[in-house]
């Protein structure tokens, strides 16, 4: 999943694509030329938001690649309110497709009814 | 630009955002610090052997090859045992590490049958904090740190009470939990505590979490995006 647009939030472009590049870099040493697009960025962020907003990011792009690290090496479920909600767009992103959603299809059936589930529960049913 | 460190040139902010600033280098600091002392089930020399592992990672001739790969399972070379840490060990973390996004359960529950839960768990624990540590540097362009000397105190190789079986791979604590992520070392709470400490400083800051609107310098959905942007480029499905 990448994109170019700006999710309708202001500096949205730069801050996804500073995000998926910075992202990449946590992965893998770059190129030299991807560490000058980043640079590039860097200064962005910072004539946008201050150097608090950039290290706002960059915090962020970190503490992401730890809390990924974090659920997928436990094989947490994703949270049953979550997965019931969050059913419509998970399709349409693909996200579905990715290997640790196997580590919530066991509870996916009743995560899928959790309104009916919880209204049962509610009731005494 | 070169920052020299993260809590540097922030005078002059709104106090709040100089204060979340301030607090992420306090927390950065006591993770580093922290990483080089025992836990509840590796010692100080053992979780530094991990941090420089996490690094060797990113760049690895046999992780490379299985990142290649359709199934990282399919590369049948192993890595090999390294001082303090078991060839088991060193393949967790390399894992953890480099592909997160593709282990499965059949390939931690054989891992935890050698080496323990407890201590699979605290390998997943310091990679997940040495991996932010070093990506917040990485992604501000800052020089690699030196690796801290570990201290030489004795893990405490207790179990904690009040752990058990709530769906994940590992044991977490069973009470309340607002998500199941909030818990996820809860089965080494020495780890945890560090990690939690890393989580709120650099992200949810306590009970501010629950608010749609952040008193930072990025607002909840400039935040938020950055989130959602770096989880999909790892294929995280939490």
């Amino acid at each position: 999943m990448s994109g170019d647009g700006d999710a309708g939030i202001p500096h949205g472009q730069l801050l996804g694509s500073f995000s998926e590049r910075a992202n990449r870099l946590v992965s893998a040493p770059a190129a030299d030329d991807e560490h000058e697009h980043l640079a590039s960025q860097r200064v962005q962020l910072r004539t946008a938001f201050g150097i608090a907003g950039l290290v706002e990011a960059a915090a962020t792009v970190a503490i992401f690649n730890g809390l990924v690290r974090a659920a997928d090496g436990t094989g947490i479920q994703l949270d049953e309110r979550v997965f019931a909600v969050s059913s419509e767009f998970r399709d349409r992103l693909g996200v579905d497709d990715y290997a640790g959603a196997a580590n919530t299809a066991s509870d996916a059936a009743e995560a899928a009814n959790w309104h009916e589930l919880n209204a049962a529960r509610l009731f005494g049913d | 630009m070169a920052l020299t460190a993260e809590s540097d040139q922030v005078a002059g902010q709104p106090d709040a955002v100089e204060a979340g600033v301030r607090a992420l280098h306090m927390a950065r600091q006591a993770a580093r610090a922290g990483v080089a002392d025992a836990g509840d089930w590796t010692t100080g020399a053992e979780r530094v052997a991990i941090w420089r592992h996490v690094r060797d990672a990113r760049t690895n001739d046999l992780d490379q090859r299985r990142l290649a790969s359709v199934s990282p399972f399919a590369v049948t070379d192993k890595h090999d045992a390294d001082g303090p840490l078991s060839a088991t060990d060193v393949d967790v973390v390399h894992r953890v590490a480099s592909d997160p996004g593709r282990l499965t359960r059949a390939w931690a529950d054989e891992a935890m049958s050698e080496i323990g839960e407890e201590r699979y768990t605290e390998l997943v624990g310091v990679t997940a904090i040495v991996k932010t540590l070093d990506g917040f540097d990485e992604v501000l362009g800052l020089p690699t740190r030196a690796l801290p000397a570990p201290r030489s105190s004795a893990p405490t190789r207790e179990r904690p009470d009040g752990v058990g079986d709530v769906g994940a791979w590992v044991s977490q604590s069973t009470g309340p939990t607002r998500a199941n992520v909030s818990r996820t070392f809860s089965l080494v709470p020495t780890t945890n505590d560090l990690w939690r400490n890393l989580v709120d400083s650099h992200y949810s800051r306590g009970a501010e979490f629950a608010n749609m609107s952040w008193h930072r310098a990025l607002t909840r959905p400039q935040t938020e995006l950055v989130a959602a942007r770096t989880t999909a480029g790892n294929e995280c499905f939490y």
